[in-house]
C-alpha cells in the first residue's frame, strides 16, 4: 500500500539538518546517517551519505534519479562478491 | 595485472538435454559476451571450448560446445571454469574506466606519506556510483567512493593507487571530534 500523499515523503528530522550544515560547507564531507528508512529528498541531490548496513557505511553519492527512493536500497545489508570477468568501473568526478 | 593473466568469465553448471547441449553461468556484465571475448578454456589452458550459445532463461545460457555428442559429455564438463586471456579485453578509451580485474588486488598508498594501507578488494556499485572495498593492513575493510578526490591516481601498470584517506570524511569529525547522532 502507497503512503498518502498528504502526509509527504518521510525523513528523519535530524538528517534534514545535517544536509543544510554540509551544504553550507564546501568541504567534501559524508554525512553519516543509521536511517535507511528516509526518503531521497531533492535537496540531497549532490551530497554524499554514508548509509550504514549493520555493518559499516557505505558511501551513497545522491543524483536526481535516486530521487524518491529510499537510503537503505542503496546500501544492501547482503553483499554478493561476485566475479569481475569483464566489468568496468568509472572514477567519478 | 599481467596481460598474461586469465580472468574467469563463467562456469558451466550442468548438461541440458541429450544431445550434449551444457548450461552456463555467466559472470559477464551482459551474460550473451561470454563468447565475444576469443575462444574460451580452462584454468590451466589445457582444454579449450569453442561455444555456440543457443539461449538463455533465468541467468543461464543454455550453448552447444564443439565436440560434444551426448549428454555424458556434457555432464563430465559440470563444475568447468571458462578463462580467457586479460589481453583479449578490449582496450578501454575512457582514461577514467578501468576493468574491474585490474583494479583488485592494486596496493593502497596514502596521498600524504606514501605509505602502503592495504589493498583493493573488490568494486562494487549498489546504484549510487562505484565504491572502492579496501582491505586495510589490519585486517578491517573500509569503502570509499571511486571518485576523483578519494582516489586522485591510479597506477594499474605500477601495480598501486593512491587515496586521500581510507576513511570517510564525516561531517562530525571534521567539526567536533564526535558523533552526535540520535541515529
Amino acid at each position: 500500500m502507497t503512503r498518502s500523499v498528504w502526509k509527504g515523503p518521510f525523513v528523519d528530522g535530524y538528517l534534514l539538518k545535517k544536509a543544510d550544515k554540509s551544504k553550507a560547507s564546501s568541504r567534501n564531507e559524508v554525512i553519516k546517517m543509521w536511517s535507511r528508512r528516509s526518503t531521497v529528498l531533492p535537496m540531497f541531490v549532490g551530497l554524499t551519505f554514508g548509509v550504514h548496513n549493520g555493518h559499516k557505511f557505505i558511501p551513497v553519492l545522491v543524483s536526481e534519479d535516486m530521487v524518491g527512493h529510499k537510503f537503505g536500497e542503496f546500501a544492501p545489508t547482503r553483499t554478493y562478491y561476485g566475479h569481475a570477468a569483464d566489468k568496468k568501473a568509472k572514477r567519478g568526478k | 595485472m599481467s596481460e598474461n593473466e586469465k580472468i574467469c568469465l563463467g562456469i558451466i553448471v550442468g548438461a541440458q538435454g541429450i544431445k550434449g547441449e551444457v548450461r552456463i553461468k555467466s559472470f559477464t556484465s551482459e551474460i550473451e559476451d561470454i563468447d565475444q571475448y576469443g575462444t574460451l578454456e580452462s584454468k590451466d589452458g589445457s582444454k579449450k571450448f569453442d561455444i555456440k550459445i543457443l539461449g538463455s532463461s533465468k541467468g543461464i545460457l543454455r550453448a552447444t560446445i564443439r565436440g560434444l555428442k551426448d549428454r555424458n559429455d556434457a555432464e563430465a564438463l559440470a563444475g568447468t571454469e571458462l578463462y580467457v586471456s586479460k589481453a583479449n579485453l578490449p582496450a578501454l578509451e575512457d582514461e577514467d574506466e578501468f576493468y574491474h580485474s585490474d583494479l583488485i588486488g592494486l596496493d593502497v598508498k596514502l596521498g600524504a606519506d606514501g605509505s602502503i594501507v592495504g589493498e583493493v578488494a573488490g568494486i562494487y556499485d549498489f546504484g549510487a556510483g562505484d565504491v572502492l572495498e579496501i582491505k586495510l593492513t589490519n585486517g578491517k575493510s573500509e569503502m570509499i567512493p571511486f571518485t576523483l578526490s578519494y582516489v586522485p591516481e591510479i597506477k594499474v601498470k605500477e601495480g598501486y593507487i593512491i587515496v586521500e584517506t581510507v576513511l570517510l570524511n564525516f561531517v562530525e569529525d571534521f567539526e567536533t571530534g564526535e558523533d552526535k547522532d540520535e541515529g
